[in-house]
């Protein structure tokens, strides 16, 4: 059997759902290391979560980088050099001993990792093998599978933790991220070049000129503010309001349940019906629940309603934005245009951990933060509305023929 | 006006500039003048 005959659209599906599954999963485990290494190092927390900035940032930052050098030499060995950095990362991050050598693991090694291993390299060649009328279908199964792989391993994380010590945790978590290299080999190939007769420098100029590549990162800017403000904070929200931590840890897990079926569903939605309206749907829906989460007293049932409601609509724009930019832009440089519309994601997600923790020091709660967030997801249902969902390609097709 | 209408007025103010700036953002003009900016940069990285 040769090379090509083994990648067959299911098998290209299967490997990119299990790379994003181990990179989403190890990644969600990186808040169980902060307590033993702080411990054992006599940090504060403030080394910790500045080495989860970086990551962040990296993550975002290099995105567009990654998907630049996917889209001209091949997602494949983009996606193996991920491995390997994320590999190398973890297992080294199991002997740091200084703030510094932490910050270049943790945060700059694992961050490139992450933005060589997540959707917008993975979803470029899926959407490549995957008919345009099933391709939204498996973006969803593709958001499923990240979200299945941080809920999956986060109970492996611990167990080696609790089993072991943290330096285990983080060698067996190294050696998982190690699959993705041979997985990587099933997601070999460039782009056939003759897609569209553009330099990936043309593709970016047209990209910038068009309104709805500008108003998909706003949208997707929103989704990270809300994120991973209610990430980081819902559980402090809780305790505030006077539930216990596990009130807090239940809706977190709940949020990640139902972030499963929510961004399978979406994707599955997205094939049938517009995206841009599911998305300013979603966003609309978001302000609704903090709507009602902010108006009414906080207790188990409507936590746990909100957390359900939430978590659905958690990460169901990603299938739904990444096939908005596969669908306007083409495929031809995807991986790219993707990392950037991504990138407005982590700038969001930094804001929105960053303004909430602002907000709580300055006015001693967090309604400030959350009104924020209704506004931001009225905003981003707004923006979306407007995105021009023709393709490109077919647009000038028709100026040419009028 | 009390300050709780002041305080209104001014995020009434704020909310109208930033839409206002965020339409601009979004002209055919200033989007048009990203991409040449952009060209000119990968220009001189040329």
């Amino acid at each position: 059997m040769t090379r090509e005959r083994f990648r067959t659209p299911l098998a290209v599906l299967a490997c990119g759902c299990l790379i994003l599954c181990i990179s989403f999963g190890a990644r969600a485990g990186m808040g169980l290391y902060l307590q033993p290494m702080a411990m054992e190092y006599g940090w504060g927390r403030g080394i910790f979560s500045l080495a989860m900035a970086i990551q962040n940032l990296a993550w975002g930052a290099l995105g567009p980088f990654a998907g630049a050098i996917a889209d001209r030499y091949g997602p494949g060995r983009v996606l193996a050099g991920g491995g390997v950095l994320y590999a190398l990362g973890l297992a080294s991050m199991a002997w740091v001993t200084s703030p510094l050598a932490m910050h270049l693991t943790s945060g700059v090694l694992i961050g490139t990792a992450l933005a060589s291993t997540s959707f917008a390299i993975v979803f470029a060649v899926i959407g490549r093998v995957v008919p345009p009328e099933r391709r939204s279908a498996a973006f969803g199964i593709g958001t499923a599978a990240g979200s299945f792989g941080q809920f999956a391993l986060l109970p492996v994380t611990q167990l080696l933790i609790s089993r072991y010590d943290w330096h285990v945790a983080l060698v067996g978590m190294a050696l998982i991220a190690a699959l993705i290299v041979p997985l990587a080999a099933a997601l070999a190939g460039k782009p056939a070049a003759h897609a569209a007769p553009q330099s990936l420098g043309e593709s970016l100029h047209e990209a910038l000129r068009e309104r709805g590549f500008h108003l998909l990162f706003w949208g997707y800017f929103v989704c990270g503010f809300h994120i991973a403000m209610l990430t980081v904070h819902l559980p402090s929200y809780v305790v505030d309001n006077g539930l216990k931590p596990e009130h807090g840890m239940v809706a977190l897990a709940l949020i990640g349940l139902a972030n499963i079926v929510g961004s399978f569903t979406a994707g599955l939605l997205g094939g049938r019906f517009s995206k841009k309206y599911l998305l300013s749907t979603i966003y609309a829906l978001r302000a609704a629940a903090i709507l009602v989460l902010i108006s009414f007293p906080l207790t188990p049932a409507t936590l746990y309603f909100f957390a359900v409601v939430i978590g659905f609509l958690w990460l169901s724009t990603v299938p739904l934005t990444n096939g908005l930019v596969s669908q306007i832009f083409g495929l031809r440089y995807a991986a790219m245009l993707a990392g950037i519309v991504f990138f407005g994601h982590q700038i969001g997600s930094f804001i929105g951990v960053w303004l909430a923790g602002y907000l709580y020091d300055t006015t001693g709660s967090y309604v400030g933060a959350l009104v924020a967030s209704i506004g931001l997801g009225v905003f981003a249902a707004l923006v979306n509305l407007p995105v021009n969902e023709k393709p490109i390609a077919e647009r000038k097709a028709a100026a040419a023929a009028a | 006006v009390s300050p709780l209408g002041w305080k209104i007025a001014g995020l009434a103010a704020l909310a109208l500039a930033s839409a206002l700036a965020f339409a601009a953002y979004l002209s055919p003009t200033m989007l048009g003048a990203f991409a040449d900016v952009w060209a000119f940069c990968v220009g001189l990285v040329r």
